[in-house]
């Protein structure tokens, strides 16, 4: 498995240092502002979108709980970095590095642990925004592994936990009701929601 | 504990969350033609909200990148990138409302026109509860001989719903004698006294001698609206009644978001002050009032771009039938801009004038 992880990694990391332009791209996209900043605005204007006060409510309600899936899916990523640590793959092998060198734990990869949890919640709710976050979401995780900081296990166990993390969120997370009710209820009366 | 590296990076980050989200919410508001989130004055131009989103957005991830080298070493953590997200999220949406609030504003003084109301020939009305204006047709000396038509016009009840004079200058313009009554102190306004409003004002056009007291119609704009519909179903001397943009029900007082199609949001806070606008709504139970008209003439009308009052709402909580012949909608026009629009004023001059000429003639 873990043979197969290091092929894979070397496939995609193999691919940087041929190209300029690819390279600059990946290290713009790679860094933990670009991906992170463009979902949140997808969440901020996602939080306004809609033609009713149905579909606005709808919305409002998918935004609180990706949101939660974000802290939730934070809390056990943490829980797993203080069971496991994993190496990153510049410390044991020699890689393109197109990035600087992070200390913590590579496995589960941080960012794709982060867009996953906010795209899945949003692709429950709306498949158009969600497939574009989506989109998104395996761009940036693909960029952690062409710049060397991920192994591509990382980045899948990142997105299966995020997505889970989203997935049981909204579907089962009924207990996350009152609490968005009440967030809606207030933004209602303050005419922002 | 929070790490924020450098201040310059921090800095530098809140500037892109802050620009970004002014961006993505001038987006929203050309989308959806939210008035109170523009700012490049009206977004009856969504074009220029969605190039200015783009410039901000662009330019402030380009400004950004270009700007902060510790893009590229070891750099804030998901807590603090959170924070400051958040916190910029808070500044710009403040900004906006604010901004947008000072732009909506000064658009609004440019458009009011100072002189309105200057030609008609107005006398004020003042007996007890009644408080208002009459307005009297050019031909004024004719009338002793041949009593005319009237129109009580009730308007919307806050600041910010336009006045009725574009249709009261239509009415009195085709004939018609208008009482506009006033509503009187908004802490004053409160159930039933309100009922008494509308039948002392008829009560006063049937005494003139000018009024055919079996012509006499009502007018009632917002809340106006449905104060006339349940002023109508109580009171056999109201021949005819138009409302336009009532309520109906008490949930469409609450509109939330959609608020900001019509106003600014300082505008939609004060609006949305009057708490006892839903428990009005509610005990003038206008959907009942609605059956008790019998074959009376009425009509409601809704602007299509109705941001407090969705015409489909609207057209949802009344009969299928009841609605495609009782309920007309006006291209282009919000709640506010309704009352104001030339559609709108010629649209109720002629109803009023087909329902009194299919009985008499004006």
């Amino acid at each position: 498995m873990m043979s197969l992880d290091f092929q894979l990694f070397q496939w995609i990391n193999n691919l940087a240092g041929h190209n300029a332009f690819v390279d600059g791209l990946a290290r713009l996209l790679v860094n933990e502002y670009f991906f992170t900043t463009l979902m949140s605005l997808t969440l901020v204007a996602f939080w306004f979108e809609g033609q009713d006060q149905d579909q606005r409510e709808r919305n409002q309600r998918a935004v609180l709980r990706a949101i939660i899936a974000l802290f939730v899916a934070n809390i056990v990523l943490k829980l797993c970095n203080l069971i496991y640590f994993r190496p990153r793959p510049f410390v044991d092998h020699e890689v393109n590095l197109l990035f600087y060198r992070p200390t913590d734990s590579s496995f589960p990869s941080n960012p794709a642990t982060v867009g996953f949890s906010l795209a899945v919640a949003i692709w429950l709710y709306n498949r158009r925004l969600g497939a574009l976050l989506l989109v998104l979401a395996t761009l940036f995780g693909l960029s952690r592994i062409y710049c060397g900081v991920h192994y591509p296990l990382d980045v899948i166990a990142g997105a299966l936990l995020g997505g889970l993390s989203a997935y049981l969120v909204v579907r089962k997370g009924r207990f996350f009701d009152p609490m968005i009710s009440l967030v809606i209820k207030v933004g209602h009366r303050l005419c922002l929601a | 504990m929070l790490n924020f590296i450098s201040p310059h990076l921090a800095i530098n980050y809140f500037l892109l969350a802050f620009l970004t989200i002014v961006g993505a919410l001038q987006f929203v508001a050309a989308r959806h033609k939210l008035v109170g989130l523009a700012l490049v004055g009206t977004v009856w131009r969504p074009a220029w909200g969605c190039l200015l989103a783009v410039v901000l957005i662009v330019g402030a991830f380009v400004c950004f990148f270009a700007d902060t080298p510790e893009v590229f070493v070891p750099g804030l953590a998901g807590s603090e990138l959170a924070l400051l997200f958040g916190a910029a999220g808070v500044c710009a949406l403040a900004f906006t409302l604010i901004v947008s609030s000072v732009v909506h504003e000064v658009q609004h003084r440019e458009r009011s026109d100072p002189k309105a109301g200057g030609r008609l020939c107005q006398e004020a009305v003042s007996l007890q509860q009644l408080r208002g204006t009459l307005y009297l047709p050019e031909d004024v000396a004719s009338l002793k001989d041949e009593p005319r038509a009237a129109i009580c016009a009730l308007p919307g009840l806050s600041e910010e719903t336009p006045s009725t004079h574009p249709l009261v200058a239509n009415l009195t313009e085709a004939g018609f004698i208008v009482l506009a009554v006033d509503w009187g102190p908004q802490e004053g306004i409160r159930y039933p006294a309100v009922l008494g409003l509308l039948p002392s004002a008829v009560a006063y056009l049937t005494r003139r001698d000018d009024v055919n007291p079996e012509r006499i119609g009502v007018l009632g704009i917002d809340l106006g609206g449905d104060l006339a519909i349940r002023s109508a179903a109580t009171d056999p001397q109201i021949a005819a009644v138009l409302a336009m943009a009532p309520f109906l029900d008490q949930s469409n007082t609450k509109p939330g978001l959609s608020i900001l199609k019509e106003m600014s949001y300082l505008e939609a806070i004060r609006w949305s002050s009057f708490r006892r606008r839903g428990e009005l709504v509610a005990e003038l139970a206008v959907l009942d009032s609605i059956s008790r008209l019998g074959s009376r003439s009425w009509l409601l009308i809704y602007g299509d771009q109705d941001g407090i009052v969705p015409v489909e709402k609207a057209r949802a909580t009344l009969d299928e039938e009841v609605a495609r012949e009782k309920l007309k909608s006006v291209p282009g026009e919000g709640h506010l801009s309704l009352p104001c629009s030339r559609a709108t004023s010629s649209l109720v001059a002629r109803w009023f004038k087909t329902v009194f000429s299919d009985q008499y003639s004006v």
